[in-house]
């Protein structure tokens, strides 16, 4: 463990010093003093969104004591009493804490000196809850080490609390501690995963009578009640205008509406918090790009490059401008087996092509573009690329640096968040010259009689009253994918698909679109069975209470070059399992006999 | 019988499989087509009209199980028939799917398969796919009396 900072040390889907923060702000324990030395940027860094108390020790080289003393220091005075967390408890959980604390608070009454003490199988354990009168011995005592002789001298008043694990007794201090940590964190992560159809209320629901089963995520997800939750706190507790008034309640949502911004641009890998604007969703995203950005530089004849698998909300807005300043929309081809036909790519990236306009992930085939190589070789013509992840956000982990596209648009309600609020990232060198097509509040810096100065970028893009309970779903979508964990989503995505694919493909006249073979797929399948019209599969399915897709999925010219009217799709997401495709397989051999 | 098998009742099923009048005339006075602009499905219509008349029709098309069931009906159900007597029908055939509609006593009037479209009243979403092939037939009105055909 030398030479590595405990704290830091990477757990499932978090370092540890965040776990251990977030299992004390769950539990009852007040106010939360991290005391840091080594390494104390990283550390405030990394709990920057947290309501932790974060304090440098510069002692720290001269052992515990100085950290327990710098913490103590901090503590406001009139809590009733100390507890003191060695940063490397993490297996502790929020309902332990509130054991203890609950046995403090029933003791304390009785005896005001009491301390109490975890203990299992007669071993005592961490942490340690002192009663405020101790704040003068912890701040005066000598050992270097810790506060063991205050516990010593003061035997009558220690009570031990046995607790039902071990958790009290384990910390990380070699690098075998540290292997079984992650070993752990990672199996109770796949166990969320697979429970976590509990966190959506929608799914408890019957349709006709049976459980529902909701295989269009691609259109929508369903939203976990940690989302809907933060909606309601944020309508109880904080809702006023933001950027605003001079109030509590408008600092507090001012705070949670940009919260949500810098959690954006954490999540999605940007530079910083300002290269994020919200918009309505992925459609007002690209509209955006379009016409405040693309239009005024368009020339007749100048070339915008889409591909054969778009959304209609990434070709119509460019067909609009290129109607308005008489350039053409040209088409990347897609393969037969529905990937991107990268062969054609060199002879389309013509010298006037203005932008290129590409999505990440399919929304009828699944196909999974390489984004990477396309901006490589794009940005070797000197053309831009815009890249539309509506339905790549929610599956996999975004770096828009590293995937280098000057433009990122993607939607919350397809990532588990609400409706009404989606995102452009673009990138810096490009955002000042995005000037706003939307005027009004919020997006001004003086206003004359006849004309008026821009706010800064990103809220110069904002006018009128911003969506902010939405930014709120939005930034509580993104805690519970990373509490998932996006790696561990995306391989429980690939075995719905290839499970999916495998009993799909065993249904007679079954004809699946898009790549089967080894290229990269995620979790959206769109199929014909014989003749059957789409709509009476998606009826029968209905009946059984399974809601899939039928119809051109918004990608009217990928339909035509795949010579079909519509399609079934099912679209998976990370609260589906094996047994939605078992019931799905087996509804769709009865749509088979009842039609053929 | 459940909701499902009353939706797609077994008379429908049988005009999907084996729809009537399928194809094309030869020397059609009109042609006519109508696209379901949600679904993209499409009826096409080959028609001799003799006056305001239905003397011989076609169809061909895609279209879902309940379109095609219904376009094949209403060829049955037109030939011989004038546009007023069809916009009746038509009228008649909506009451048949209308949630709220009061088909009942239309029952007694006419004796026909389009009653088997009464299980579409809880899928109001589907009427369309049902009514389309009838708002293709009827456009002819619109092209007889802007050709002044109507004096024949
Ligand atoms: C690939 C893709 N792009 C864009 C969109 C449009 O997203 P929204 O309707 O949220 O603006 C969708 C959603 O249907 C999509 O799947």
């Amino acid at each position: 463990m030398k030479g590595s900072n405990k704290l830091l040390l990477p757990l499932a889907n978090k370092t540890v010093i965040e776990h251990v923060v977030d299992t004390i702000a769950l539990s009852k324990v007040g106010e939360i003093i991290v005391v840091s030395g080594h390494q104390a940027d990283l550390v405030q860094k990394v709990l920057q969104n947290r309501s932790a108390k974060i304090i440098k020790n510069t002692n720290f080289h001269t052992g515990m004591t100085s950290s327990i003393q710098t913490g103590v220091h901090a503590v406001s005075s009139n809590s009733r009493g100390i507890l003191l967390f060695l940063s490397d408890l993490v297996f502790i959980e929020s309902s332990e804490l509130n054991d203890l604390v609950d046995v403090f608070d029933s003791s304390l009454w009785q005896d005001r000196k009491v301390i109490i003490s975890p203990s299992f199988q007669g071993q005592s354990g961490h942490p340690v809850i002192f009663s405020a009168y101790y704040r003068s011995h912890l701040l005066q005592h000598q050992e270097p080490e810790g506060c063991w002789g205050i516990i010593q001298q003061n035997m009558d008043h220690l009570r031990q609390v046995p607790m039902d694990t071990d958790h009290v007794l384990q910390d990380i201090d070699t690098e075998t501690d540290y292997q079984k940590a992650v070993q752990q964190f990672n199996t109770r992560q796949k166990k969320c995963l697979l429970q976590a159809k509990a966190d959506f209320p929608i799914l408890q629901r019957k349709i006709n009578g049976k459980p529902l089963i909701y295989l269009d995520n691609a259109a929508t997800t369903q939203k976990p009640k940690q989302v809907l939750e933060s909606l309601i706190s944020f309508y109880e507790q904080h809702n006023s205008n933001v950027h605003r008034g001079i109030y509590k309640l408008s600092e507090e949502a001012t705070s949670l509406y940009e919260g949500a911004r810098h959690k954006v641009a954490k999540f999605i890998g940007a530079p910083s918090s300002q290269s994020v604007v919200f918009t309505r969703g992925t459609t007002e995203s690209i509209n955006l790009t379009a016409f405040s950005w693309l239009k005024p530089r368009l020339k007749k004849g100048d070339r915008i490059l889409v591909t054969e698998m778009e959304h209609h909300s990434n070709l119509v807005p460019w067909q609009m401008v290129a109607r308005e300043t008489g350039a053409q929309l040209h088409y990347l081809p897609i393969t037969k087996q529905g990937t991107l036909d990268l062969e054609s790519l060199d002879a389309l990236l013509a010298p006037n092509t203005s932008i290129l306009a590409v999505s990440a992930v399919s929304n009828v085939l699944g196909t999974v573009n390489p984004i990477r190589r396309l901006v490589e070789l794009a940005h070797r013509h000197n053309i831009p690329v815009l890249v539309d992840g509506a339905q790549a956000v929610a599956r996999q982990k975004v770096d828009v640096e590293t995937l280098g596209c000057d433009f990122f648009a993607f939607s919350a309600h397809k990532m588990y968040g609400p409706t009404g609020i989606g995102v452009l990232y673009c990138k810096p060198q490009y955002q000042q010259e995005m000037q706003p097509f939307m005027g009004g509040g919020g997006m001004i810096e003086e206003v004359l009689e006849q004309e008026s100065s821009w706010a800064e970028y990103p809220w110069k893009l904002e006018a009128g009253t911003p969506p902010v309970d939405e930014a709120v779903g939005l930034s509580a979508a993104i805690d519970y994918l990373q509490e998932m964990g996006l790696e561990l989503i995306w391989a429980h995505e690939q075995d719905l698909t290839d499970y999916a694919l495998q009993k799909l493909t065993q249904i007679p006249g079954l004809q699946v679109h898009g790549p089967l073979g080894t290229a990269e797929r995620a979790g959206v399948i769109s199929f014909q069975i014989g003749t059957i019209h789409p709509h009476d599969v998606a009826q029968v399915l209905d009946d059984d209470g399974i809601a899939v897709r039928a119809g051109h999925h918004c990608a009217q010219i990928l339909m035509n070059r795949l010579g079909v009217h519509a399609t079934v799709r099912v679209s998976f997401s990370l609260y589906n399992d094996y047994s939605d495709i078992d019931l799905l397989a087996e509804s769709l051999t009865k749509a088979l006999q009842l039609f053929e | 019988m459940n909701e499902i098998q009353q939706l797609y009742q077994k008379i429908i099923l049988d005009h999907h499989k084996n729809p009537k009048n399928y194809g094309t005339l030869e020397s059609p006075t009109h042609e006519l087509e109508k696209d379901n602009p949600i679904c993209g499905d499409r009826i096409h219509l080959d028609l001799k009209m003799h006056g305001f008349q239905v003397e011989e029709i076609r169809f061909t098309g895609m279209g879902c199980a309940l379109c095609i069931a219904s376009a094949s009906m209403m060829t049955e159900l037109t030939v011989q028939q004038n546009l007023e007597e069809i916009e009746e029908l038509l009228r008649y055939f909506k009451e048949i799917m209308d949630p709220e509609g009061m088909h009942n006593d239309a029952k007694a009037t006419y004796n026909d398969n389009l009653q088997a479209f009464e299980g579409i009243r809880k899928y109001p979403s589907r009427i369309q796919c049902a009514t389309l092939p009838w708002e293709a037939l009827l456009q002819v009105r619109k092209l007889i009396e802007n050709r002044g055909e109507a004096t024949i």
